[in-house]
């Protein structure tokens, strides 16, 4: 953490203060898209809580909504029914309190690996300096320091992502929302992601909401898990992650993260 | 397989559909099929296989040449024509680019803009040359004008085009970043479409070309289609082979600074 203190403080201190603030609060969301043909209820009663600091990810098939669901959080669509309220306030659309990291790579091509992570400093209109700051730290933070002056053409899918959360995280969200971010990453990218956004959150406790259709990588990650049944997308159950805090690959070889891992796949079979 | 290399070789030789290609070879072809059109003309016409009062050989065309820059001041002819292509080229992109791109972006510019330049699109800008001569005259404004009807109504379309090129997901996460909406044109769209809309006016410039030897037809006392329409009359062929030539060359020269152009600038491609 700088030592310019956010709106909100330190978020260590805040945690000391009380005990966990509520950062997503939705309550029987519900979202029907309007075709030709018939409505289509893609989401229907969906409620579910993530509090400051927690990891949450939300699994489900293929188009259960999960990723309707996030959207619906970051202000990119509108429920039509239910509320959803992030810090107290209802979603009136997309802002920079949400960061969001697309599975797609949402560089901004014509910008350096730097210019990107400035991009939503400058739209906060942040002195200089502190901008330079900021940059230095989040790249250093991805481990990107030497492609600061690279465009994103020139980086593997794996850096990319990397840039993607460095960017989102730069401008200091309440909340980091992210669709399947390592969906088009081979495997062993894949799994060095996961340790790295894990090492991430230990050490700066973002708020993450987290969705996937990877069950062994929503458990790896995660503080507490939504698991969601498809047509329509309800959220079907909540599971806190009591696993150690400190996460190594080799945690998925062991009974407890097997059996949660289980528990999950049959809830999803029988869907 | 003995030799693992030649299947992959099966799909990116040269030969196969999408392959690729050496630089040098490159060259080398591109040289090639320009030596070949020319050892044709220079057969036929010397060989005298064709009445040379309608096709004249090489040398013949460069003493027209010679003659057109030194006696009939050719020069001021390809000044003026290209004065005219820059002007309607210059005139059209500075209308049809910021407008494409409302046109691309928002969706009630499109409904009041898209489906009419659509329709004007289809009426041949030559067709207008007889309307123009009698609203504007004949001076260096109806040249303009022609090139202007032609050139604009594409190149606004194509620009459209290119801004829907954008990815959404680009948008969107300007957003989550805290661009606000009215801005998102001007700090997403307009840069990521930028390459594209560097093509399509290299591609409309080269239409302009067309339009300008046209319009210099009819109603024109100066200019390379002047000059060729002339030539006709006076059935000096060789000055006609001039004019294609010259105006040839002049385009490949304007296409050659687009591409350079997009290599300084886009380098992030």
């Amino acid at each position: 953490m700088k030592k310019k203190a956010s709106p909100q403080g330190d978020r260590s201190e805040v945690l000391e203060a009380k005990v966990a603030t509520s950062i997503i609060t939705a309550s029987h969301v519900e979202k029907v898209f309007h075709t030709k043909k018939a409505d289509v209820t893609a989401l229907k009663d969906c409620s579910l809580e993530v509090l400051e600091n927690e990891f949450v990810c939300i699994v489900g098939t293929s188009g259960c909504g999960k990723s309707t669901l996030l959207r619906m959080l970051a202000g990119l669509d509108t429920p039509t029914g239910g509320e959803i309220i992030i810090k107290d306030r209802p979603v009136l659309g997309p802002g920079p309190d949400r960061g969001m990291v697309f599975q797609s790579y949402t560089l901004f091509p014509w910008m350096t690996v730097e210019q990107n992570i400035r991009y939503g400093l400058k739209e906060k209109k942040l002195p200089k300096e502190e901008q330079d700051a900021i940059v230095d730290q989040y790249l250093d933070t991805v481990r990107l320091k030497r492609f600061r002056k690279a465009y994103p053409k020139e980086l593997s899918g794996g850096m990319k992502q990397r840039v993607a959360i460095a960017r989102a995280l730069a401008s200091k969200p309440e909340l980091l929302l992210m669709d399947e971010p390592f969906g088009a990453l081979d495997p062993i990218t894949k799994g060095q992601m996961q340790l790295f956004i894990r090492e991430i959150w230990q050490k700066e406790k973002p708020t993450i909401a987290f969705v996937t259709h990877d069950i062994e990588e929503a458990v790896f990650l995660a503080t507490k898990i939504y698991v969601m049944s498809a047509r329509p997308g309800r959220v079907r159950m909540e599971i806190p992650v009591y696993l150690p805090y400190h996460r190594t690959p080799d945690l998925k070889e062991t009974k407890e993260f097997v059996d949660l891992r289980m528990q999950i796949q049959e809830l999803l079979l029988t869907n | 397989m003995k030799h693992p290399n030649k299947r992959v070789d099966a799909t990116t030789s040269a030969l196969a559909p999408q392959g690729k290609l050496s630089r040098n070879v490159y060259v080398v072809l591109a040289v090639v099929s320009f030596a070949a059109v020319f050892a044709v003309w220079a057969l036929i016409t010397n060989l005298g296989l064709v009445n040379a009062d309608f096709m004249p050989t090489p040398q013949a065309t460069v003493q027209s040449a010679i003659e057109l820059f030194t006696e009939q001041h050719f020069l001021e002819d390809i000044r003026v024509s290209t004065y005219r292509v820059l002007m309607g080229f210059l005139i059209s992109a500075v209308i049809a680019v910021p407008v494409g791109l409302l046109v691309g972006a928002y969706a009630p510019v499109n409904a009041l803009i898209e489906p009419l330049m659509s329709f004007i699109r289809y009426l041949p800008a030559t067709a207008f040359i007889p309307l123009f001569i009698l609203w504007i005259g004949i001076d260096e404004s109806e040249k303009i004008a022609v090139i202007i009807m032609g050139s604009l109504p594409q190149l606004l379309l194509m620009v459209a085009v290119d801004t829907q090129k954008v990815p959404h997901d680009l948008v969107e996460v300007s957003y989550t970043l805290g661009t606000k909406r009215s801005l998102v044109l001007w700090k997403v769209i307009l840069p990521a479409s930028l390459p594209y809309i560097l093509d399509s006016l290299r591609m409309i410039l080269g239409w302009a070309w067309t339009y300008v030897v046209v319009a210099e037809m009819v109603g024109a006392s100066s200019g390379i289609g002047y000059m060729m329409i002339q030539s006709e009359r006076m059935m000096v062929v060789g000055n006609i082979f001039v004019g294609l030539l010259a105006i040839g060359l002049l385009g490949l020269v304007f296409d050659c600074l687009f591409k350079l152009l997009d290599k300084l600038l886009f380098r992030w491609k």
